[in-house]
C-alpha cells in the first residue's frame, strides 16, 4: 500500500462517523453486556445527539426552525414507544452577538413516561443563568405533549417525538473503505491492513470509480430518531435579525455541582461530522464536555488530520480550521426568502445561499467530502489547488430522495 | 409469544413497574443523594417484534451493520429467556457481520465474543475479545470484556493486568465495574466487589433506555454478592428488586430458590424453584426443587424432578453448558458419582477457574479419592475466595487428609461468610467444627 493510499484510507476512516454510527456498539460484555460518539453518550442513547438543523420555516419566512435529533437507531414501529430521557437537559444554545458564547438558550425537559405518554416542558428562549458547560433551568415557557405538534405563547411551535431519521449516508460502504475509523490507531510500527474498498460506490460509468449502487443505511432500514423541533420568529433569536451561531447540548444532573441543581454537559453537537471527521475517537468525550470556545482538541485535530492524514496542503488545512472553528452552525437571519445551505453563511453563499444553517435535505456529507478530498476549497479560491484530490472519495452518491420531509411543521418526516 | 402470553407479560410488567418506586422508598440516606432511578422500560415486550424487523432488514439489505444489530438483539433475547438457540443464532449472524467486514469490526467482534462466552466457547470468545481490544486499546468496554473472559478461564493475573490497564473516563463505567467486581469476588474481596456493583447499579438504573433485563442483572449480582457474605436480607431484597424490574427473571427466581433452600424455608424454596424451572429448567434450579419437594414429603415428584436432571445431562446439555451444576448435584446427592468426575474434568478443560477446580475437588471427594481432591481443592481456594461452598469443600477435604488446622480454618470461614449457605453442609460444618 502506498503512503497516499494509506493516507486516504485513514482519512476516510475518521471522516464523519456519525453519532448514529457509534451507537452500534452497545453491548454488555460477557455474561451481562452498548456506543455512541463517546462513552458517556454510548451509555445513554437518550443523550446521544445525532444531528442539528437550522433553517427558515418553509411555510413562513418570518420564522426560523431549530431541530435536534437524539436517540439513534430506533427500529421501525418502535418510535412511539421510545421517550425522551427524563434525566437529560436538552438545549439549543444561541450566540447572537458574534462572541461564540451563548446569549440565549432553549431548554427541553421531559417527564417520566406514563401510560405511553410524556409531558415536555419548554424553557426559553431566554438568557442562561450561566454560560459554558454547567446549566440550570431558566423560566419555563409552557408544557406540551409528546409526539404532538403544539403552539405556545409568543408564536412558538414545538414538537418532540419520534420521526424518521433525516440523515443520509452510505454507511456500509463507509465501513468498507474505512474499516478503522480510529486513525489514532495508526502510527509508527502499526500496520493497517488493506480495506475491502478504496472509494464510495454509485459513480457514473466513465468515472473510474465504483459503479455499483450506493445505499443509504438509515432509510433502507427505516430507522427513526427522537426529534425536538421548535419554530419561532427570527426576532426572538436575534432582535436585529443578524447572524446567529447555534449548537445543541445534552446534559445530566451533577450531584456534585457547586450550583446545586446544575446539569453537566456530556454531549455537544453543531456541524455534522466535524468532531467525528477530524478527532480520534478517544478525544470525543473531552470535546463533548467543552464549550465551542474552549474545545481542547478540535482545532489542532483539524489541521493535523488534513495535513498529515488526508495529505492536503498547509493552506487547505488552514482554511478548514478557519471555517470550522468554533464548531457552531452559523445562520444569517437577515437573509430572507432563501433556503438554508450548509456552510453557506461561512462561504459567502457558495453552497447555495448566504443563510447558511443546515436544511433537512442539505447533502452535508458531499459538502464535507468535497472540502476534504475534492476541489471545493480551491474552487472557492480560498486556497491554491494542491493537486491532492481523491475523486472516488468526493461523494457517497446518496441524496435525500429516500426521505419524506414534510412541507409543514415539524417538517421532519413521519416515523417509520 | 402468543397474545395471551403477551398480555400476561404486560400485566406483570405493569404491576412490577408500578411497584418499583416502593423499593426505592427504602433507600438509605447515602443512597438518597444518588441519581433517581429512571422509570423501567418494558423493552422485553417488544423483543420478538424487533428481532423480526431486523431479520427482515437482514434479508433485504444484508450489510455488516444490520447483521450485528440483529445478533445483538438475539443476545438480548437469550438473556431474557435463556433460549440457547438464540445464542446459536447470534453466533451465526455475528459471523456474517465479520465476514462482510472482516477487519476493524469492533461491534461484530464484541458481539461474537459475548455469544461464544455464553456458549462456553471460552478460547474462541477470548480471541474475538482480544481483537476488539486491539482495535480500540482505550475502550474500557472491550478491555472489560477481555478481562471477563480471562477471569472465566481462570487466568486471573492476566485479568488483573487488563483491568489495571483500563482508564475509566469521568463517568462510571458499568461494564468495567462489573468485570472488576467479578475479579474482586473471586480473589476474596467481596466487600469491594459490592461497592463496584452498587455504583454500577445506581448508574444503570438512572438511564431510562437501559434494557430492563440489564438493569435487573445488576440487582441480581449485588444480591449474589450479598448472599455469599451472609447478608441474606440484603440478598432477598435485591433478588426481589430484580424481579420488580424484570418480571419472570429466571436468574432471580433461581437465586431466591437457593437462598430459601439454604435457610430450609422449603415452601418458599419450592415456589421460587418451580417459577425458575418453568422459565428455564436448569439442573441447579431443578436440584433446589427436588430437595424442597423431598423435604416437604413429596418423594414421588422429587424423583420425577431428579429424573429430569439426569435427562438434561443426556439430551439437553448443549456445549456442556450445565456441566458444573450437574456434577455438583450428583456429588451432593450421591448419584452417578463416576460420571460426576468425568463431567467435572470436562468442565475444567473448558475453563480452569476456581469453581471448576472446586467442582472437580468435590467430585473426587465424593468418590473417596481424597489426595486428588486435595490437589484440586488447593487450586480452588488459592485466592481465598469468599464463597462458603468452596471453603466448606476445602475444609472437609483437608480433614480427610489429616490437615486439621486447615480444616478448622476453612470450615469456620464457610460459616462466617454465610451461616446458611447450604441446608445440609452448614450444619455439617458446625458438627465437624465441634468434633475438632
Amino acid at each position: 500500500m502506498t503512503r497516499k493510499t494509506l493516507g486516504i484510507i485513514v482519512a476516510a476512516l475518521a471522516l464523519f462517523a456519525m453519532a448514529a454510527v457509534f451507537s452500534l456498539y452497545g453491548l454488555r460484555p460477557g455474561v451481562s453486556s452498548d456506543h455512541a460518539d463517546s462513552p458517556a453518550v454510548l451509555a445513554r442513547p437518550g443523550a446521544d445527539l445525532t444531528d442539528v438543523y437550522v433553517f427558515p420555516a418553509p411555510d413562513n419566512d418570518d420564522n426560523v426552525v431549530l431541530a435536534v435529533d437524539a436517540h439513534p437507531l430506533i427500529p421501525a414501529g418502535m418510535g412511539p414507544q421510545t421517550f425522551f430521557d427524563p434525566g437529560v437537559m436538552y438545549q439549543f444554545k444561541i450566540d447572537n452577538d458574534g462572541s461564540h458564547v451563548e446569549d440565549l438558550v432553549i431548554q427541553l425537559k421531559a417527564s417520566a413516561p406514563k401510560d405511553g405518554a410524556q409531558t415536555l416542558t419548554l424553557y426559553g428562549p431566554g438568557k442562561p443563568n450561566m454560560t459554558g458547560t454547567s446549566s440550570t433551568w431558566i423560566e419555563p415557557t409552557g408544557t406540551f405533549a409528546y409526539n404532538k405538534a403544539s403552539a405556545l405563547k409568543g408564536g412558538i411551535k414545538v414538537f418532540a417525538g419520534p420521526r424518521e431519521d433525516p440523515f443520509f449516508f452510505d454507511l456500509a460502504r463507509f465501513f468498507e473503505i474505512v474499516p478503522d475509523r480510529n486513525f489514532g490507531n495508526h502510527g509508527p510500527g502499526k500496520t493497517v491492513p488493506p480495506p475491502s474498498a478504496t472509494g464510495f460506490r454509485g459513480f457514473a460509468a466513465a468515472s473510474g470509480c465504483d459503479t455499483t449502487p450506493a445505499q443509504d443505511f438509515l432509510s433502507a432500514n427505516k430507522f427513526n430518531v427522537l426529534s425536538f423541533v421548535i419554530e419561532l420568529p427570527r426576532s426572538m433569536l436575534s432582535p436585529n435579525k443578524g447572524k446567529i451561531n447555534v449548537w445543541a447540548s445534552a446534559s445530566v444532573k451533577d450531584t456534585g455541582s457547586p450550583y446545586g441543581a446544575a446539569y453537566t454537559q456530556i454531549e455537544r453537537l453543531a456541524r455534522p461530522a466535524v468532531k467525528e471527521a477530524f478527532e480520534a475517537f478517544d478525544q470525543h468525550d473531552a470535546t463533548n464536555r467543552s464549550a465551542p470556545t474552549n474545545d481542547p482538541a478540535l482545532a489542532d485535530a483539524i489541521v493535523d488530520f488534513t495535513k498529515k492524514v488526508a495529505g492536503r496542503s498547509d493552506a487547505t488545512a488552514a482554511v478548514l480550521k478557519a471555517v470550522l472553528i468554533p464548531d457552531e452552525l452559523s445562520a444569517d437571519l437577515s437573509q430572507e426568502n432563501v433556503k438554508a445551505a450548509y456552510l453557506g453563511s461561512e462561504t459567502g453563499g457558495a453552497t447555495g445561499s448566504k443563510f447558511g444553517g443546515r436544511g433537512l435535505s442539505d447533502d452535508v456529507i458531499d459538502i464535507s467530502l468535497g472540502a476534504i478530498f475534492g476541489t471545493t476549497v480551491s474552487a472557492l479560491k480560498l486556497a491554491p489547488d494542491d493537486g491532492k484530490e481523491s475523486k472516488c472519495l468526493t461523494s457517497d452518491n446518496i441524496d435525500a430522495s429516500g426521505h419524506r420531509f414534510l412541507g409543514y411543521f415539524p417538517y421532519v418526516g413521519k416515523p417509520n | 409469544m402468543n397474545g395471551r402470553t403477551l398480555l400476561a407479560c404486560a400485566a406483570v410488567a405493569l404491576a412490577a413497574i408500578a411497584a418499583w418506586p416502593s423499593y426505592y422508598s427504602h433507600r438509605t440516606a447515602a443512597e438518597a443523594s444518588l441519581p433517581t432511578p429512571a422509570p423501567v422500560t418494558a423493552d422485553y415486550l417488544n423483543r420478538d417484534r424487533i428481532v423480526t424487523i431486523f431479520e427482515n432488514d437482514v434479508r433485504r439489505n444484508p450489510d455488516q451493520i444490520i447483521t450485528r444489530m440483529l445478533a445483538s438483539e438475539y443476545l438480548k433475547r437469550y438473556r431474557e429467556t435463556g433460549d440457547v438457540s438464540d445464542l446459536l443464532r447470534a453466533e451465526h449472524v455475528a459471523a456474517r457481520s465479520l465476514a462482510l467486514q472482516p477487519r476493524f469490526n469492533l461491534p461484530g467482534e464484541m458481539t461474537m465474543a459475548s455469544a461464544e462466552l455464553s456458549l462456553h466457547q471460552f478460547h474462541r470468545a477470548l480471541a474475538h475479545a482480544r481483537i476488539a481490544m486491539q482495535i480500540e486499546p482505550w475502550n474500557s468496554a472491550a478491555i472489560a470484556q477481555a478481562a471477563g473472559v480471562e477471569t472465566e478461564l481462570g487466568n486471573y493475573p492476566e485479568a488483573d493486568r487488563l483491568l489495571r490497564s483500563a482508564h475509566p473516563g469521568p463517568i462510571t463505567d458499568a461494564n468495567l465495574d462489573s468485570a472488576l467486581a467479578r475479579y474482586d469476588e473471586i480473589t476474596g474481596q467481596v466487600a469491594q466487589a459490592r461497592e463496584l456493583i452498587q455504583r454500577a447499579l445506581v448508574v444503570t438504573d438512572s438511564i431510562i433506555d437501559n434494557p430492563a433485563e440489564a438493569r435487573a442483572w445488576y440487582h441480581f449480582r449485588d444480591g449474589e454478592l450479598a448472599w455469599s457474605t451472609g447478608d441474606l436480607d440484603g440478598a432477598e431484597r435485591r433478588f426481589n428488586e430484580a424481579l420488580a424490574i424484570f418480571p419472570n427473571y429466571a436468574r432471580a427466581y433461581n437465586a431466591l430458590a437457593r437462598l430459601y433452600w439454604g435457610e430450609q424455608r422449603w415452601p418458599q424454596a419450592l415456589d421460587a424453584a418451580t417459577r425458575a424451572a418453568d422459565l428455564i429448567p436448569l439442573p441447579e434450579t431443578l436440584g433446589y426443587k427436588a430437595d424442597a419437594l423431598r423435604a416437604l414429603g413429596d418423594a414421588r415428584d422429587a424423583q420425577v424432578t431428579q429424573d429430569l436432571i439426569v435427562a438434561i445431562e443426556r439430551i439437553g446439555n448443549a456445549s456442556g453448558l450445565n456441566d458444573r451444576a450437574l456434577a455438583i448435584y450428583y456429588c451432593e446427592h450421591h448419584l452417578r458419582l463416576r460420571e460426576a468426575i468425568t463431567i467435572a474434568q470436562r468442565d475444567l478443560k473448558l475453563r480452569d477457574d476456581v469453581f471448576a477446580e472446586d467442582t472437580l475437588a468435590w467430585a473426587f471427594a465424593a468418590n473417596g479419592r481424597w489426595s486428588e481432591a486435595e490437589v484440586a481443592a488447593r487450586k480452588a481456594i488459592r485466592y481465598d475466595t469468599e464463597d462458603s461452598r468452596l471453603q466448606y469443600h476445602a475444609g472437609v477435604i483437608a480433614l480427610h487428609v489429616g490437615r486439621r488446622r486447615e480444616a478448622e480454618r476453612r470450615l469456620r470461614r464457610a460459616l462466617e461468610l454465610n451461616p446458611q449457605f447450604h441446608p445440609l453442609y452448614a450444619a455439617d460444618a458446625r458438627r465437624l467444627l465441634a468434633s475438632l
